[in-house]
């Protein structure tokens, strides 16, 4: 018999708003997330905006012994983790050993590395904190999340960059299914790092006003921030308890392209291959899927490339299922972004509505899908995939359903 | 001109992790060389630096040979030129 | 029925060798590959040796292949692939390539790359930054280069869990070939030595011979041991179905068996018991092998010359393997390759997966005093020893602890 993984708490962190309550309403609403950054000095940037998070206070999810020991997005992660537990209510009730703990990134502590190299550049590395640099190490990140809730199962990072998200969640549910866990915190952090700003910036992938999935004049994506962990529970504990149930974790498909370290395969490829995947191992036909959480990041060759590998796999079909990014509204958060759209699918499925592709003006002839343009829309989602792709070619779909 | 050729010859073997023999003024960077998209902003990286222009966005659909590049470098260097492109 | 899952092939790139024998010659008769570090000037550290790949050039492992402007951790992690699937006698065509998968354990994989990159951009302008070195501070690529060099396109995914990380990565590995989305992944661990790197446990003083008037010395359950000296590694397995490696007549080194991890929440209050965790992960990695601790003959300590750790983990032997300790072949290898961090654990697997195949077990490089508060027996020679079953451990200071359990397939 095998155990089934569903999802009964979540948390999150984003730049339309911190906890489930203010992201939903955010995205209900269509905000626009976008702002000049001013985390980091921009002036000498052509592109200067993207999806910062305003309104997070540490304080509210931290004790002040752990604020001083985490550096910054460590801090969202725990933040994450400690709204998804409560949410859950099984505060109290994880036993340790069977505990997990599985979150995603694309740079990790790349702040604490960026003030190391600005001490380097400035005075020397002699004088560098080793009380900073002991904290970039990418994996202390998840051991933080343990350390916090008393996990002590498996504890890791993935750092599969803009996949990262659907990766710890696949690899947290493969934990409950084979009975290695009962509870898993899977999801995703990055916060905005001058770094990934300037390399973006450099290689024209940016949009310089807003981000606009779909549309015939996409310009780039949008840089952001955040963080979501979602509680994965086993389904007979979750039912023995009473929980409230978003979604089940029907699966997940992974493929890659090996076309280029950067660059979607033209023809779509790894991505065809990783939806097929993601219905194969949920059991669910094409004709059983509602929605699709885009990846859309609104660069040229992605959205271009999602719409193709889509239509190629579900044929016909494809012009009826609705697909929205919502990147449009929150900018890309990387290795967050996937665990975050996990957050807004699993809503999606509870509230049986969905989240729009905001920035939505003029249809490309190339992307000629229902991409739920402007407006959030009612709509009754039984099934529905998410996508994420990332560099080096690797592609992901994250399979919910509603829990029946 | 034959200077710059020479220059930018010897940046795309370096860049490129190919002979310098092998690239000649007409040898496409892609179909021959093997020089992806991300190798071409690299380029693109190199010949500001070497040449102190700026390259705008819409010009990278011209990196394609030795000679288009020459051409192009000598049209940035132009007085005028790199207004527009900043 | 779950599919068996096997070690056909080993790539590894180690301070004592590339490529399986040089590596394997090396183990066996002693030698270490720790010596003066030339990767960077240390001019200005107390510290003054590593162990290196000195003699590693991607151009002569990977002929014909445009890796000259990858960062160094990319450049190993190609160089592991190839000579794991060399090793393992793979013909990368359009039937095979679909079907092989990327596992990479690595934590700090980036952390030269990025720094290089942005200091660069503080020195010189946002405009000096090179989309190329960009690409080079995205962890995953790692994973990614070897998929795009190579064709091979299951998937690619890296895992960073410390010096878990090569186990974490096999085993996570292992499970795409259980449910048959892959026939065969190469799976470890790569890690990189660079000034960035050293720095992280230097300034802290996790190094041997970081406190001034220290010997540097790297000893493994030694008495007078005083931290860690560093090293790096590329040390991939072909993991491939039993079934599979068996009708192409693939040569077997081992079959993958249990796998425990745990991670100690209390590993940073003083008083708790530092044993505890791996004391745990050995035991789930022998029960889910269906071994008793006393069906396995070989223990490969992490042991790395840390004065907390190499206790931790002689007591967390001795926890689990009880009385039948003292007739236990026990090594650490780390005393001939530094430790290689994410890497380390997947050297441990390759040396592991050829004493099981060799019938020889490479000695703990001697010449120092053990400390008798870490009471497992030791060895300075290799033995010659016909072996069933052998056991990986690794373990990091932060309290994380896992172990592998391999076999020779009966």
């Amino acid at each position: 018999m095998t155990r089934r993984v569903v999802i009964t708490g979540l948390g999150i962190v984003s730049p339309i708003g911190v906890g489930k309550e203010a992201f939903w309403q955010g995205l209900m609403a269509g905000k626009n997330g976008m702002s000049d950054i001013d985390a980091f000095d921009t002036s000498e940037f052509p592109c200067r905006r993207g999806g910062q998070v305003r309104d997070f206070v540490p304080s509210q999810y931290l004790s002040a012994e752990s604020l001083s020991r985490l550096g910054s997005v460590s801090q969202f992660a725990v933040a994450a983790a400690k709204m998804a537990v409560d949410d859950s209510r099984l505060n109290g009730h994880m036993e340790p050993e069977r505990t997990s703990v599985a979150i995603g990134t694309t740079n990790g502590e790349a702040p604490v590395l960026e003030e190391y190299c600005t001490t380097w550049v400035k005075e020397g590395y002699q004088q560098i904190d080793p009380q900073l640099i002991v904290r970039y190490p990418m994996h202390l990140i998840p051991e933080q999340v343990a350390l916090e809730f008393g996990a002590e199962g498996q504890v890791v990072m993935i750092p599969n960059a803009c996949s990262a998200g659907n990766w710890a969640i696949g690899f947290g549910a493969d934990l409950i299914r084979s009975d290695e866990a009962d509870v898993v915190l899977a999801g995703g952090v990055d916060t905005l790092a001058r770094g990934a700003f300037i390399g973006f910036n450099r290689s024209f992938a940016m949009a310089p006003e807003m981000c606009q999935p779909f549309d015939k004049n996409r310009k780039g994506l949008m840089p952001g921030e955040g963080a979501a962990v979602l509680v994965l529970e086993d389904l007979d504990q979750a039912l023995r308890r009473g929980a409230h149930i978003y979604s089940e974790v029907a699966g997940y498909g992974v493929s890659c392209d090996t076309y280029h370290i950067t660059g979607p395969d033209p023809a779509g490829r790894g991505a065809v291959d990783a939806t097929m995947s993601a219905l194969k191992t949920s059991d669910l036909r094409p004709e059983d899927i509602d929605y699709i959480s885009a990846h859309g990041t609104g660069t040229k060759p992605n959205d271009r490339v999602e719409t193709l590998a889509t239509k190629k796999v579900f044929g016909d079909l494809a012009k009826r299922i609705p697909i929205s990014s919502i990147k449009s509204m929150i900018g890309h958060s990387f290795g967050a972004a996937s665990a975050i759209e996990a957050v807004a699918c699993s809503m999606a499925i509870e509230r049986g509505k969905i989240p729009p592709t905001i920035n939505y003006h003029e249809p490309d002839p190339e992307c000629d899908l229902d991409y739920v343009p402007n407006e959030a829309r009612e709509h009754k989602v039984e099934a529905l995939l998410s996508n994420a792709y990332a560099f080096g070619g690797n592609c992901t779909v994250l399979a919910l359903r509603a829990m029946r | 001109m034959q200077d710059h050729k020479d220059e930018i010859r010897h940046i795309v073997a370096q860049i490129g992790e190919v002979e310098i023999d092998k690239v000649g003024d007409e040898t496409h960077f892609s179909n021959d060389l093997g020089i992806d998209s991300l190798r071409a902003l690299e380029l693109m990286v190199a010949l500001e630096d070497k040449f102190k222009i700026r390259v705008p966005e819409e010009q990278l659909g011209r990196f394609t040979s030795v000679n288009n590049l020459t051409e192009l470098v000598i049209e940035l260097q132009a007085p005028g030129a790199v207004s527009s492109a900043a | 029925m779950s599919k068996r899952v096997v070690i056909t092939g080993l790539g590894i790139l180690s301070p004592v060798g590339i490529g399986r024998e040089a590596f394997w010659t090396s183990l066996i008769n002693g030698q270490t590959g720790i010596k003066p570090i030339t990767l960077f000037d240390t001019s200005e550290l107390a510290c003054k040796t590593a162990a290196e790949i000195s003699d590693f050039d991607p151009r002569v492992v990977l002929p014909g292949m445009k890796t000259g402007m990858l960062y160094r951790t990319a450049q190993l992690s190609c160089a592991a692939a190839k000579l794991g699937l060399d090793d393992a006698g793979i013909e990368l065509d359009a039937a095979t390539k679909p079907r092989i998968g990327v596992m990479i354990g690595n934590t700090l994989g980036v952390m030269q790359s990025y720094s290089e990159f942005y200091r660069g951009t503080l020195e010189r302008g946002y405009l000096a930054a090179s989309p190329l070195d960009f690409a080079n501070t995205i962890a995953i690529t790692v994973a990614g280069y070897v998929s795009v060099m190579f064709g091979v396109s299951s998937f690619n995914c890296v895992i960073s869990s410390g010096e878990l990380s090569s186990l974490n990565a096999i085993n996570y590995g292992a499970s795409f070939v259980r449910r048959g989305k892959a026939d065969m992944v190469l799976a470890g661990g790569v890690e990189v030595l660079s000034l960035e790197s050293y720095l992280l446990n230097y300034l802290p003083k996790f190094l041997s011979g970081s406190t001034p008037g220290q010997r540097e010395f790297c000893m493994p359950f030694g008495k007078e041991r005083n931290g860690t000296v560093l090293g790096e590694a590329g040390a991939f397995v072909l993991l491939e179905d039993y079934e599979h490696a068996v009708a192409r007549g693939a040569n077997i080194y081992a079959e993958l068996r249990g796998f425990g991890v745990s991670f100690d929440s209390h590993a940073f209050v003083e008083s708790a018991p530092r044993s505890k965790g791996l004391t745990r992960a050995i035991s789930l990695a022998a029960k889910r092998s269906g071994l008793l601790p006393e069906d396995i003959d070989y223990v490969s300590a992490s042991a790395n010359s840390s004065v907390v750790k190499d206790k931790a983990e002689a007591d967390a032997i001795r926890n689990v393997f009880g009385s039948t300790t003292d007739r236990l072949h026990i090594n650490a290898i780390k005393s001939m390759t530094g430790e290689s961090f994410s890497a380390s654990a997947g050297v441990q697997v390759c040396a592991s997966a050829l004493a099981l195949r060799e019938g020889v077990i490479p000695p703990t490089l001697n010449g120092y005093e053990q400390d008798p508060e870490c009471n497992i027996p030791l060895f300075s020679e290799s033995r010659e020893v016909k072996i069933k079953s052998a056991l990986i451990s690794a373990s990091a200071v932060t309290g994380l602890a896992g172990a592998l359990v391999l076999s020779t397939p009966q």
